[in-house]
């Protein structure tokens, strides 16, 4: 912790703390040679100590010193002074993209691509210096006051990774590639795919992959397909879609090659946004990733090995024979997120379901084309039905409708098969609870443990069916539950959705018709689901009258917070100098805008300060003083000021007019008691006061 | 470097105001040191004023430590500003007493130069220059009422002046820096001179006089001719 105030290479004032991360915090600081505000960002005294990771952390800095883009935060010095390593940077005055997505929810298409653009074109700017940045999330992406983009943080992400785990790694596994989380490997492929979930979560508001740790997370990355951005954001052109899909291919070769690549596509989408352009490689190199061959194996294992050796708690052991699993398990993590034994169980796992979906396809094509012996006889009651197995040992699918979903159950069970209610439907031939579709034909042949999917009838339609249903109670919980509870009664759904402020986002606020209301089955519920707080533009103030601005604020659902006054030589009386918040950005409504009203130019004040000397004649006796200003009003006077009281000074203040007159009448007494005046008429220039 | 001063009554005031110091050798940490000031004050309180004053900013300037010219004069100006104010309110005598102030040091070829009121420094090379500014009123000539011989005597013109020594508690000075070239004339004076005698004839006696003493006798007697009417105070430095 620095004190405010204090010098860093007597160069560097500091000014405040304006954050922290795991390793380090960054000050607000002044440079006191370039008279110019920066950025110092000191490494935390327990990572000082680290010869190895203070070595990297200076050598990264230097080559990421070296790059200048206006898309990157510049760095303009690093250095270390009695074990604090700082580096200096240029201070972006703004927010993270971060918090900018979190106060936004969802981007619109058009500045989400505007925003990767310029987040593109500074990486591509590291790329060419073969800097790879390695941890591309919206933390690390600032958008200043102006609107401008920069990437932080370059290179410096290096340093962390290789060494030690700590909470920042939680953060970033979010945004990391498949094959940083498999092994640690790094390259500017993998910076695309991070700028890929960052594109996902600025258009939908949400990261494709979640859990609840690092390691689930860092399986979705590598297995699971995400779902599609179009479903979360329903506006999403498909160029921008399928742009996305690409960076975020799980296999590097199916990615942009360049960032260049990228840009090319993001700007033709944002003129052609509705153009199907984006082209992705399918099918060819699928069979590279599924199987994995030996070597493969054993090249993954050496480098993670490898990341152990470098470890600072590894033991003496020599890990580098492959054959032993059982000592890995005692190692730290390294490199990738994986343990390599979960790893292989991975492979494996890949390799087994690869070999399973095989089988299955063929036994569906088999059974379609009748490869797998003939039809049994049907009879007329279910319940006597025995069981059919012919020799091969498969089961003969049972004819399922008009049996209850229960009884269904009971009987498949026993047979050794399985079944899943996929829908519900409105039947008039069935009664409620009565199956009526099956997927799997009766009289299939059937592998033990197959499930057949049926369709299960909510009742007759409305006209008639005595059956009626008693709505749920859907407020207070999310959408989809609420959803699925209203199915689930045999009801249908009509969603509709509207800002609150007060019920959480996603939240049913209401429904209609209200719980307990009994209907017929089949009834649409509407129900109304919050979209959060509204939030709007703060519109620009200036120069508007207060009453103007009161409205403008008023119309938008925004408050007027305090009104001060101030002196302006530029905006008129009464109009609004300056607000503070700054138009165009995005507030919650009901936040309060303080305004700030001119009360004009401010009034020119002047004075006369002056000594007034005897003229040089004995007969004077006294004196009477006017100050006049240029209009001829008096601005003060002294009567009767006798020449004892000479020289005289006299000072008026707070003289509206810059110049005036000064009217001095002598009174001389002669000898013989004749007394005369003469007036003395002095132009006088007044001084502007303070 | 040269110099020679004077100080003479003139031909109608009963006292002599001015007061002038002129050192062409070190005063503490200055190479040299020039000083005119001109009084004003009923019973003798100018008189007073004027002394006390350059008495006090040689004081000031000979016990400094080593400052800049212009730190040190203000310095010294301040110091003694509110020494005269303090003054000039415990004696009732002393009530209303001021001074002007011209104050002037070479050091290499820069001339360093205070001014307060409208006592004067002028720089003769081709041409004669007034360097400092005067601060008193602007003049008008309008005038309203009957003409009196009276008006004659007075000096209405310079009788009102906005900025002295010992009248306000802020001080204003006015600081000039000049170039000097060998072959320089430098002439500082009260008004006691500069009303009496007109530009031109200033500067002519300043080039035809054989040397500074000369120099200064005949302004000194060029203002009597001229009326004398206020005290005469001339200081001429040769470079």
């Amino acid at each position: 912790m620095l004190e405010i105030g204090s010098f860093i290479a007597d160069r560097y004032e500091i000014l405040e703390k304006i954050g922290a991360g795991g390793m380090s915090d960054v000050y607000k600081a002044k440079d006191q040679v370039l008279g110019r505000f920066v950025a110092v960002k000191v490494l935390k005294p327990e990572f000082a100590e680290d010869v190895n990771f203070v070595t990297k952390f200076h050598t990264e800095a230097q080559s990421a010193a070296g790059l200048q883009h206006p898309n990157i935060v510049n760095i303009y010095d690093v250095g270390s002074e009695e074990h604090m390593h700082y580096i200096v940077m240029e201070y972006v005055e703004g927010i993270t993209l971060k918090t900018y997505i979190e106060k936004k929810g969802q981007l619109n298409y058009k500045e989400a691509i505007s925003i990767a653009i310029q987040v593109a074109r500074g990486i591509e700017a590291a790329h060419n210096k073969n800097i790879v940045h390695r941890d591309i999330k919206p933390q690390n992406i600032m958008i200043s006051n102006e609107g401008k983009v920069k990437v932080t943080d370059f290179g410096i992400a290096r340093a962390a990774t290789s060494n030690t785990i700590h909470s920042d790694v939680m953060g970033s596994v979010h945004y990391t590639s498949p094959e940083q989380a498999r092994n640690g490997f790094v390259d500017g492929k993998s910076d695309i795919y991070s700028l890929g979930i960052v594109m996902y979560e600025m258009v939908t508001g949400r990261v494709p992959f979640d859990g609840d740790t690092t390691v689930a997370i860092a399986i979705q990355h590598l297995q699971e397909e995400m779902v599609a951005p179009s479903v979360y954001a329903p506006d999403l052109p498909v160029s921008l879609e399928k742009i996305i899909l690409k960076c975020t291919q799980k296999s590097q070769d199916r990615r942009y090659a360049t960032m260049g690549e990228l840009l090319v596509d993001l700007k033709k989408a944002l003129m052609t946004p509705d153009s199907d352009f984006v082209t992705i490689d399918s099918g060819v190199s699928q069979a590279k990733t599924t199987v994995i061959r030996e070597e493969e194996v054993r090249g993954i294992k050496e480098q993670a090995n490898k990341n152990y050796a470098t470890a600072e708690k590894t033991a003496n052991k020599k890990t580098y024979d492959y054959d032993d699993d059982e000592e890995d398990d005692d190692e730290e993590d390294e490199g990738g997120f994986l343990n390599p034994k979960m790893e292989k169980a991975v492979t494996i796992l890949g390799i087994v379901t690869g070999v399973i979906i095989i089988i299955i396809i063929i036994y569906l094509i088999g059974s379609m084309i009748g490869i797998f012996g003939g039809k049994k006889d049907r009879t007329e009651e279910p319940e006597d039905q025995d069981t059919i197995v012919d020799e091969s040992g498969k089961i003969e699918m049972i004819d399922l409708k008009g049996k209850s979903f229960d009884e269904a159950k009971t009987e498949l069970e026993s047979m050794g098969l399985k079944i899943y209610q996929s829908a519900t439907e409105i039947s008039d031939e069935y009664e409620q609870g009565q199956i009526i579709e099956q997927d799997i034909p009766v009289g299939d042949m059937v592998d033990e443990g197959t499930m057949v999917r049926v369709t299960v009838s909510s009742g007759k339609s409305e006209d008639e069916s005595e059956e009626s249903v008693q709505v749920p109670q859907v407020t207070g919980y999310t959408d989809t539950a609420a959803i699925g509870m209203l199915t689930d009664a045999g009801l249908d759904y009509n969603r509709e959705y509207e800002n609150s402020d007060t019920v959480a986002e996603g939240t049913v606020i209401r429904q209609s018709p209200e719980s307990g209301a009994t209907v017929a089955g089949g009834t649409k519920v509407t129900i109304v689901v919050s979209q959060g707080k509204q939030s709007v533009a703060v519109p620009d103030l200036k120069n508007k009258t207060e009453s103007e601005a009161r409205k403008a604020l008023e119309a938008k659902g925004l408050q007027v917070g305090t009104v001060n006054s101030d002196y302006s030589d530029t905006v008129e009386e009464g109009k609004v100098i300056d607000q503070s918040e700054v138009s165009g950005k995005t507030v919650y409504s009901g936040t309060s805008v303080n305004i700030t009203v001119s009360l004009g130019k401010k009034e020119e004040l002047y004075m006369l300060r002056a000594n007034i000397k005897l003229p040089n004649d004995d007969t004077v006796v006294s004196a009477n003083i006017t100050l006049q200003d240029a209009d001829g009003n008096e601005l003060d006077s002294w009567t009767n000021v006798s020449a004892a009281s000479f020289p005289f000074h006299i000072e008026v203040t707070n003289i509206k007019s810059s110049s005036g007159k000064l009217i001095i009448e002598w009174v001389m007494e002669d000898e013989e008691g004749n007394v005369t005046t003469s007036t003395q008429n002095v132009a006088a220039t007044f001084e502007k006061q303070n | 470097m040269k110099t020679f001063s004077l100080t003479d009554i003139g031909r109608v005031r009963e006292s002599n105001q001015d007061y002038v110091f002129t050192s062409e050798s070190p005063v503490g940490n200055l190479p040299n040191l020039f000083i005119v000031a001109d009084g004003m004050g009923g019973h003798n309180a100018g008189d007073f004023a004027s002394k006390y004053t350059v008495e006090q900013i040689v004081s000031y300037i000979e016990h400094a430590p080593m400052m800049s010219p212009v730190d040190l004069i203000r310095g010294a100006l301040n110091k003694t500003n509110a020494g005269l104010m303090a003054m000039a309110k415990s004696e009732e005598r002393l009530n209303g007493m001021g001074t002007t102030a011209v104050i002037a040091t070479i050091v290499d070829d820069c001339m360093y130069v205070a001014n307060i009121g409208d006592s004067r420094l002028y720089l003769l090379r081709d041409d004669l220059e007034q360097i400092t500014r005067d601060h008193s009123l602007v003049q008008e000539m309008v005038r309203m009422g009957e003409m009196q011989p009276a008006e004659a005597r007075s000096h209405p013109d310079k009788n009102i002046i906005t900025r002295a020594v010992g009248a306000f508690e802020d001080l204003e000075i006015d600081f000039f820096e000049q170039q000097i070239r060998p072959g320089d004339v430098i002439l500082m004076c009260t008004d006691g001179l500069s009303n009496m005698v007109e530009d031109t004839d200033i500067r002519q006696i300043l080039q035809t006089g054989r040397d500074v003493v000369e120099k200064v006798q005949h302004l000194v007697e060029a203002a009597n001719r001229g009326g004398g009417k206020d005290n005469i105070t001339v200081a001429v430095i040769e470079i």
